[in-house]
């Protein structure tokens, strides 16, 4: 993943070192020292996903940085958390929750219990005597620190850097593989809300010393296209021309490897993708959606495929890609 | 032919109506009475009587053998008499329902309208799907009946997604993709992009916490529990320039939504109705409610809000909550 970023990273490392530098002498304030707060040891982190622990530690600190427990529970208000303690509500205290938790956390018998609710996750302090817990809403804007603005030009900028991927998916045992039509095999994925939309992969036996081939054919086109987007057809040299609109009605545009694109989002290992392929006479409307795992939010993806893009093998495939789209909020869309 | 058709739909409409008294006991029965957004007790109780006394008016007429129509000689101005009169020798109507418990919404002339009053027509023409109707009645400053109209067919949803493509589900996602930018624009004050995406001639109706003012007698406050929203329909400029001054004079603002849901107009495909929770908070001040937006999509690159209206929890909880059934598009 680190490589990825690389570029990003070396110029906001630049951008760090140099803005100093462009400030006259006499505008620089000397910058307030802030304690970092940390109510979660090593061995407790491991237990929640990073992100949700790098949050926890932000809003407490936060919290323990606002001036009163009134500023600090318009933060806990914000972040829409709860807080109690031996099933007390201790929401209207924050700062004090937080005082007495740093203390807490560090006791030798002290564990925590996590878990994920619906669109929250609860970290449960314990030690058999005493309970602290807090209950979070997953909300990728809060936990991330960036609106969807900002969070669509992180992304296009991370795209846009991101290096031709050489990232060879291998091939599935074939005893996990179910007969599918047409004599092909599948791998079964997950579905999303339709029984069509999955991450399901196609294979054709061959006398190959793997045994097996993922189909990419105009014979199989829905099969294929699903390979394509599932990143397990190798060497293709497909160009996506992605249209982005993005917030405040502006629509950026970038070229970019179809291959390193659905790696992308593989490699990244927070993500669930899913495909489906619709058809209309020569051609197919591919739609990819991209689901983030923890923070519950979608990128979506429709690329157009013509049939004649199947014989050369190279093109340049139209698509719209719709990002940040949060789902933790939604009731029901579909019906 | 026509008569006995009415007579027809009159019978069969019988044990869902209720009639006034004959009047001779004095006041009629009150079958209006309003929950919501009138702060002024007095301006309340004049739309209450108005209202009630026009659809008493209305029942009298059906019960006559000329179904000749005697308004109320007070509570309606002239020009709401003759439109009244010739909607009803259009087509009579009955409202199906004892109780109507509703809302007062301050449009932004300084006048009031009661929206979403059932009612079925019963004019032989009404097919099946004009039949049912939701009446309009707008008031001015005093409380005088000034118009009357019908707000839209009833009309029912249907699922769309019963046969979905994949390229459906990913519309409903740019949909809510929309939302999360419009509700974006709200925290980042971006009047720009705001006055980009509602419709020059959209339907706003916003809703305000009312706090009594400490000069109100313990009477009076007693009388006004239950007015704790004032519900104001405005212009798109006058809602943008309302927004200015909130984005200006706030030094805190935050806006979230939850629960969205999203229907297809049954009628109108690039059409989308979007009922969401609203939780706005700027300064001080927060309140939370239902927000419903139809929002059209005729034009994909640049969807534009045709309607936008908010609710407090109580009210949706005691009438439900605005839909593409209750407002006219």
């Amino acid at each position: 993943m680190n490589k990825f970023l690389t570029k990003p990273m070396t110029a906001l490392l630049l951008s760090m070192l140099l803005s100093p530098l462009a400030l006259p002498a006499q505008t620089q304030q000397p910058k307030k020292i802030v304690t970092r707060i940390e109510i979660l040891e090593i061995d407790q982190r491991v237990q929640l996903p990073d992100v949700f622990a790098d949050y926890t530690e932000r809003v407490a600190q936060e919290i323990h940085n606002a001036a009163t427990e009134t500023d600090a529970l318009r933060l806990l208000s914000k972040y829409r958390m709860k807080l109690s303690k031996n099933n007390a509500d201790m929401s209207r205290t924050p700062k004090r929750w937080v005082n007495e938790i740093r203390t807490f956390y560090k006791q030798s018998d002290v564990y925590i219990e996590y878990a994920v609710i619906d669109r929250e996750y609860t970290i449960e302090w314990k030690n058999g005597r005493t309970t602290y817990k807090l209950v979070a809403e997953i909300n990728r804007e809060n936990i991330e620190g960036r609106d969807k603005a900002e969070a669509e030009k992180h992304l296009f900028q991370t795209l846009n850097n991101l290096p031709q991927s050489n990232y060879v998916v291998p091939l599935p045992k074939k005893v996990n593989l179910t007969s599918h039509e047409n004599g092909l095999l599948v791998n079964p994925g997950v579905n999303y809300v339709l029984a069509s939309m999955d991450g399901s992969t196609f294979y054709k036996e061959t006398s190959t010393p793997d045994g097996l081939e993922a189909v990419f054919s105009k014979d199989y086109p829905t099969e294929s296209l699903k390979n394509l987007m599932m990143g397990v057809v190798r060497n293709n040299k497909y160009t996506l021309h992605l249209a982005w609109p993005v917030y405040g009605g502006e629509l950026r545009t970038m070229d970019i490897s179809l291959k390193s694109f659905v790696d992308f989002w593989r490699v990244m290992a927070d993500y669930n993708v899913f495909c489906g392929v619709s058809a209309a006479d020569t051609e197919y409307s591919v739609v990819f959606i991209i689901m983030h795992k923890v923070l519950q939010y979608a990128n979506v993806c429709v690329m157009t495929f013509k049939t004649e893009d199947f014989d050369n093998g190279e093109a340049v495939l139209n698509a719209t890609f719709t990002t940040n789209i949060p789902q933790h909020n939604i009731n029901d869309i579909y019906n | 032919m026509k008569k006995n058709f009415f007579w027809a739909v009159v019978f069969i409409m019988l044990p869902f109506m209720s009639f006034a008294s004959n009047g001779q006991d004095g006041e009629g029965e009150i079958r209006f009475t309003i929950k919501d957004g009138a702060i002024d007790n007095v301006l309340r109780t004049n739309i209450e009587t108005n209202l009630n006394a026009l659809f008493e008016a209305f029942e009298n007429s059906l019960l006559s053998e000329d179904f000749k129509l005697i308004l109320p000689k007070k509570g309606l101005t002239s020009d709401a008499k003759v439109q009244i009169r010739e909607m009803w020798d259009s087509s009579p109507f009955a409202c199906v329902l004892d109780v109507v418990e509703t809302n007062l919404i301050k449009t932004s002339n300084g006048n009031y309208e009661v929206r979403n009053i059932p009612v079925t027509m019963m004019s032989e023409e009404a097919d099946e799907l004009h039949r049912d109707q939701m009446l309009l009645v707008q008031f001015d400053a005093k409380g005088q009946v000034e118009n009357l109209t019908i707000a839209m067919n009833a009309m029912t949803y249907r699922s769309i997604l019963a046969n979905a493509s994949e390229v459906e589900l990913a519309q409903r996602q740019t949909i809510v993709n929309f939302i999360e930018n419009f509700r974006t624009a709200y925290n980042r004050r971006d009047l720009k992009y705001l006055t980009q995406v509602y419709s020059d001639n959209a339907l706003i109706i916003t809703g305000r916490k009312i706090t009594p003012s400490k000069s109100y007698n313990a009477e009076l406050q007693k009388a006004s529990i239950g007015n704790r929203y004032e519900y104001v329909k405005q212009t798109k400029q006058e809602y943008i320039d309302k927004l200015a001054r909130i984005f200006k004079t706030s030094k805190y603002l935050n806006v979230d939504f939850d629960k969205i849901t999203v229907k297809q107009h049954p009628k109108k495909p690039t059409m989308y109705g979007v009922t969401l929770n609203q939780y706005w908070k700027n300064g001080n001040y927060h309140d939370e409610g239902v927000l419903f937006l139809v929002i059209d999509f005729f034009d994909e690159k640049n969807p534009l809000i045709q309607v936008r209206t908010w609710q407090s929890f109580d009210d949706v909880e005691e009438n439900g909550v605005f839909s593409f059934e209750k407002i006219k598009i």
